[in-house]
């Protein structure tokens, strides 16, 4: 850690819908640095994915400056990886095929990249089944594949569990924990979940809505692995908590 | 608890569990198969009955509907004397050769409209108009301008194809989800690979609703071509059956016709049914 990878100053983002403006996004301000771990939180609808696809360059014309390793975002890219809340695995391709599509490269290379990263997500010997013979979960994971495969300079993920069950995304919250211990890939990930965004988050970014600007960025201090029943972890959970009822309150007056 | 326990990790248990829920339980007996069976041939049963009672009646006279047992012996004596084989190798080409031309046309169209807005503002609306004129109301002009040898034939089947194949394609091609649209962004993949690997695999079903479509379409065209003029094919030996009142021939030769229809469609299924592996492999 140390280094600042992405910076992220004064966006604003405004959509034009027929004759009305609507304002999505107001003057967010944050630094993510290398290696870190950023979970966004808030209320459905509050514009923290609109913000995501921002930073994965898949809205354009923004106010203010998103700075990938100094340089401004404009469009998407391979230097940042995607995670939606759907796998978004293309159903007639194989495992295999999906995490190579668009890759160059001998063949023999491009299937080792496939052994190495299905076993980082823990589906060794997966390759030939086809995305529709996937749990949610083996999906999602599939898809963490894909985008690592890629070496991306920051892993952004969106609301990635908000589709599977909730054992399943206790499982996968471990694992994504898992994955970025051994990758050391810088990851944003936005959530509705507060224990989620407790229990992988190096730094939590609340934001409150319409337009959605950024409450409060509470740092997490707990040691890892972290254990969802400790106090401390009891502790960040009131705090976020508490801020959005606050928040609440201030858009009910 | 100990039931559950033992539910959830006995695997012969779970086996049963999910053949049941895939439905695979009902293929291993015998009782539905032969129902669903006995649902299928029960009206053609019946038809035939009613047919065989009717021409047996002495109610209408042998040349308006001849019994199926005579049906079947003309059918017989056609294969036997060749001119079965003779008319269906003739109509078969012609539809083969019209098919081609008519599927070709329509995919190139149907592909680049649906790729490009331009391109589907030029086609659509001629091939909207060229649809509103019926098959039939083409075949004089095509007569005049070609005669009546084998190209009209062809082109009135080529006619017959394009459509539907055409709407179905840029349909599909159209269909393209948003959000592979995203995806292909994100992965950066080329304009070639976004085609092959995404938009044509995700069109793939409907473009295969528009062959079959077309298949129809072709057989029936070749059939309306042949009655008009020459001197060879399914179709001219129809309306020649029809001029001697050979109307047990006729009657077999248009069983022929449709039951070659049924074979041209579940031949294009099964190529379909291939081309989709990964919908047959997912898990419902």
């Amino acid at each position: 850690m140390g280094n600042t990878i992405l910076e992220i100053k004064n966006v604003q983002k405004i959509f034009h819908t027929g004759d009305k403006d609507v304002e999505a996004i107001r003057n967010v301000n944050f630094n993510v640095e290398e290696g870190e771990f950023i979970s966004i939180i808030g209320a459905s609808g509050c514009g923290k994915t609109t913000l995501l696809r921002l930073i994965a360059g898949l809205e354009k014309k923004y106010g203010g400056d998103i700075l990938l390793d100094g340089k401004r975002v404009e469009k998407a890219g391979l230097d940042r990886g995607v995670i939606f809340q759907d796998h978004r695995l293309l159903p007639w391709l194989t495992v295999e095929e999906n995490l190579i599509l668009g890759l160059e490269g001998k063949k023999e290379e491009l299937r080792e990249q496939v052994n190495i990263y299905l076993k980082k997500v823990d589906l060794e010997n997966f390759e030939k089944v086809y995305p529709g013979q996937l749990s949610g979960g083996m999906a999602q994971r599939v898809s963490i594949a894909r985008a690592l495969m890629r070496h991306p300079r920051i892993l952004l993920l969106d609301e990635p569990l908000g589709a599977l069950d909730a054992l399943t995304r206790m499982n996968m919250q471990t694992e994504i924990g898992r994955i970025r211990e051994e990758e050391k890939t810088t990851m944003i990930m936005v959530t509705h979940d507060i224990d989620e965004a407790i229990y992988l988050g190096d730094r939590v970014v609340v934001m409150k809505p319409r337009p959605a600007e950024v409450d409060q960025i509470i740092n997490i201090e707990i040691p890892r692995p972290r254990l969802r029943s400790g106090e401390d972890f009891a502790f960040y959970r009131n705090s976020i908590i508490n801020i959005f009822n606050h928040s609440i309150m201030d858009y009910a007056i | 608890m100990a039931k559950a326990i033992t539910v959830g990790t006995d695997n012969s248990t779970r086996e049963n569990i999910f053949k049941k829920i895939s439905g695979d339980v009902g293929s291993t007996q015998f009782g539905p198969r032969i129902i669903a069976f006995l649902n299928t041939i029960a009206v053609p049963v019946l038809l035939l009955a009613l047919w065989q009672i009717l021409s047996g009646s002495g109610l209408l006279l042998d040349v308006i509907l001849p019994s199926p047992v005579k049906v079947v012996k003309a059918l017989f004596e056609m294969i036997k004397d060749g001119s079965l084989g003779v008319d269906l190798a003739v109509s078969g080409k012609r539809v083969l050769i019209g098919y081609l031309w008519g599927a070709g046309i329509a995919l190139i169209l149907g592909v680049f409209s649906g790729l490009n807005k331009i391109a589907e503002r030029v086609f659509s609306p001629v091939i909207n108009v060229i649809r509103q004129i019926p098959l039939y109301a083409w075949m004089p002009l095509i007569i005049l301008w070609f005669g009546i040898g084998e190209v009209s034939k062809e082109i009135i089947i080529a006619r017959g194809v394009l459509i539907p194949i055409y709407l179905n394609t840029l349909q599909g091609i159209k269909g393209v989800q948003a959000e592979y649209f995203e995806l292909a962004e994100v992965l950066e993949l080329k304009r070639s690979v976004f085609l092959r690997k995404v938009v044509l695999p995700s069109a793939v079903s409907s473009i295969f609703t528009g062959l079959r479509l077309g298949a129809g379409n072709a057989w029936m065209a070749v059939v309306a071509a042949e009655m008009l003029g020459g001197l060879t094919g399914l179709g001219y030996a129809l309306m020649k059956s029809r001029e001697f009142l050979w109307s047990d021939k006729l009657i077999a030769l248009m069983v022929v016709i449709g039951v070659i229809g049924v074979i041209i469609d579940v031949i294009l299924h099964q190529i379909e049914i291939r081309s989709l592996k990964w919908k047959r492999k997912a898990v419902k």
